[in-house]
């Protein structure tokens, strides 16, 4: 038993009230009961909507910011400090939140997007070199050394933790090259940190070795 | 020590040699198969590697087949058909993980348990070691099954489904003929043919085919909620469409393409847009039927109807004439050149150089730009679905589904069962000025429509 819609010159499910393609009344006494789809309860995130209202605030702080450095200082040299720290909070708090990240894609976007920070500051505050020298590496090496220790109790089960060394390793060899090209004095911290970085890059190939060997063969038909 | 503890010492104790050495055995057996399966892995197929880079915990590409059954689904039978399904089928327990330079799948021990259906269709996925990547779903007197893409394809997803259903049935009681003829029997054992990448297999090093396409109409409207798919499905008697098909010298398929494609082209000069890009509908084909293998994994290629601009106010044979001439082109080389080109690019040394933390964010970007752009829509027609005759009674219809994809906001599938042609709109579009003028269109061809919706 079917409706029939005049409009659409179609037949209608029994269970609809309306026509789907027209919106049409094909008929007001049916019961609204769906026999082939549910009813469905739509359920959202409960933290989409804090998240969405915290970045409106920020941006609405920044503002605020940019137009009170303008009206007292007629500049935004302040203003700049509040856009990096509210760009850091989107990037490494409400967006792994909203996207749902997993430990070792937090750990890559903090090692990379902190470094970049860091390198802000001290060009910004013009006081080169505490920040390559010393933060940065003892960072990464405190990120390196949890990515470790999170593989360890994972039980070296798959690849995930590549991503962070990997990155870890790679801002080192650029950190070192940029030392070694501008002959600063204190490398040995960087050099630990890649040091410690490749080495776990290294166990992990040989805890995971027939898992590698297959990596290899399939991309480089070793 | 506890009296626990002394108990367990007690008993250990008066157990003799053999029978130690027999549970040792037996935890060595089990130890060694949990092993064995944490080892076990399998690449991704060329096709399937581009779905886990370009998907999002929002969005992702997933499918759903449903068929109607005559009776309620009992639960408990449906989850030993599953668990039956998966020892002939290994290969679709499986997770997805991501590995050093691309995504893999990982064995899974264990089947997923059935459940009931209460959201929208094609909700994306969730990948982590745990959870296999397609879920079977009861609503009723419907059975669903819906997979991530890189799993399989509609062609391997349809055998996959099938075999279920047979299952299901002969757990409640059917007793089958020749179950063996339609290859849906779960005693049969597993074939390595069937997890094969069958595109690394048939490519070679001939001809490439270039990528350079023109970018499509893109139809545009208000977009539901992201949790929300409209559906509408269309069923349409079979004998009577080909019989229409036939007034105009084309198959179901071209003649269903060019009712899609005039129906767009209305829409662009009703949306008053001032696009110039043609509209373009992409049709995946099925290669199983030019090669042959027997793999269930991703096999098939899509081939792009495309309406120049200057040709948008051609009649509708005019359209069919037009759409015939693009097929007449398309023949086993013309695919042969399609994946050997996605062959060439996946050997290409640098890319397979790329950690995948690198390699997803540039696929991401590069589909972004070129993928979906290559078409306005997608219709998808999975054929004619054959089942044994004892079932005939038991299954009502099949439903497909395609889940929305990201820039295309509407997608059109067919699946033919009996002597219903099930057509489906899929869309997150809230108007839906397209599925009326197309079904309009079909019942203007005085074809008798019947419309079921979730809307």
């Amino acid at each position: 038993m079917t409706h029939h819609c005049d409009s659409c010159n179609v037949e209608i499910e029994e269970s609809k009230t309306n026509c789907p393609l027209c919106g049409k009344c094909v008929s007001p006494d049916t019961i609204n009961q769906n026999t082939y789809f549910p009813n469905y309860t739509i359920t959202t995130d409960k933290r989409e909507p804090t998240i969405k209202v915290l970045e409106k605030l920020s941006i609405l702080a920044l503002l605020l910011c940019f137009a009170v450095d303008l009206f007292c200082t007629h500049t935004i040299t302040w203003s700049l400090y509040v856009l990096i720290g509210l760009f850091l909070d989107w990037v490494l708090i409400l967006r792994p939140i909203k996207k749902q990240f997993n430990f070792a894609q937090i750990l890559t976007q903090l090692s990379f997007y902190l470094t970049a920070f860091l390198i802000f500051l001290e060009l910004y505050t013009n006081t080169w070199g505490w920040g390559v020298m010393y933060a940065i590496p003892f960072m990464l090496l405190g990120f390196s050394v949890l990515a470790g220790i999170m593989t360890l109790a994972h039980g070296y089960v798959d690849f995930e933790m590549f991503k962070p060394m990997i990155m870890i390793a790679f801002l080192m060899t650029i950190a070192l090259i940029l030392l070694l090209c501008f002959n600063c004095s204190v490398v040995w911290p960087t050099l630990v940190t890649f040091l410690v970085s490749i080495s776990e890059i290294i166990l992990m190939f040989m805890f995971r070795f027939k898992r590698s060997i297959r990596s290899l063969k399939k991309n480089f038909g070793i | 020590m506890s009296e626990k503890q002394a108990k367990k010492e007690r008993t250990r104790k008066r157990l003799t040699q053999e029978e130690k050495a027999k549970i040792k055995q037996v935890e060595e057996t089990h130890r060694l198969e949990a092993r064995a399966l944490r080892e076990n892995w399998l690449n991704l197929d060329n096709a399937a590697l581009i779905y886990p880079a370009i998907g999002s915990t929002e969005w992702n590409s997933v499918f759903r087949l449903s068929a109607i059954i005559s009776e309620k689904v009992n639960c408990d039978l449906l989850e030993q058909a599953l668990r039956d399904t998966l020892k002939r089928y290994p290969f679709f327990n499986v997770s997805l993980c991501d590995g050093l330079f691309w995504h893999y799948f990982q064995t899974l021990s264990t089947a997923p348990k059935v459940e009931l259906e209460t959201n929208y269709p094609c909700r994306p996925f969730t990948f982590n070691r745990k959870n296999q990547i397609f879920r079977v779903l009861y609503l009723d007197n419907k059975i669903s099954f819906e997979t991530f893409h890189s799993l399989t394809d509609g062609g391997g997803a349809m055998r996959f489904f099938n075999t279920l259903l047979a299952r299901y049935f002969e757990l409640t009681g059917v007793k089958y003929k020749n179950l063996g003829d339609f290859d849906l029997n779960v005693r049969d054992l597993p074939v390595e043919e069937e997890s094969e990448d069958a595109f690394h297999r048939f490519a070679n090093n001939g001809k490439c085919k270039p990528r350079k396409e023109t970018t499509a109409y893109a139809i545009k409207g208000a977009l539901e909620n992201p949790n929300i798919l409209n559906v509408v499905l269309g069923s349409v008697n079979i004998d009577a469409l080909k019989e229409c098909a036939k007034t105009y010298g084309a198959t179901v398929n071209e003649f269903l393409s060019a009712v899609y494609l005039s129906v767009m082209i209305a829409e662009k000069h009703h949306s008053n847009t001032k696009n110039r890009h043609p509209v373009k509908l992409s049709v995946p084909v099925s290669l199983r039927r030019f090669y042959p293998t027997k793999t269930m994994r991703n096999f098939s290629q899509y081939l792009n109807y495309e309406v120049p601009t200057d040709r948008e106010n051609a009649s509708f044979s005019e359209l069919i004439e037009i759409i015939k001439a693009q097929s007449k082109n398309i023949n086993i080389d013309y695919f042969q050149q399609m994946f050997n080109a996605n062959i060439r690019s996946e050997r290409n040394f640098f890319v397979r150089i790329l950690p995948l933390a690198v390699k997803d964010p540039i696929l991401k970007f590069v589909y972004n730009r070129v993928g979906e752009r290559l078409f306005t829509s997608t219709l998808s027609n999975l054929g004619i679905c054959k089942l044994p005759a004892e079932l005939d009674d038991k299954i009502l219809n099949y439903h497909f589904i395609l889940g929305a994809t990201k820039l295309n906001r509407i997608n059109l599938t067919a699946v033919t069962f009996k002597d219903k042609c099930c057509l489906t709109f899929s869309t997150r579009l809230s108007e839906r000025r397209v599925i009326r003028e197309f079904f309009k269109m079909l019942t203007s061809f005085n074809l008798n429509v019947e419309i079921i919706s979730n809307v």
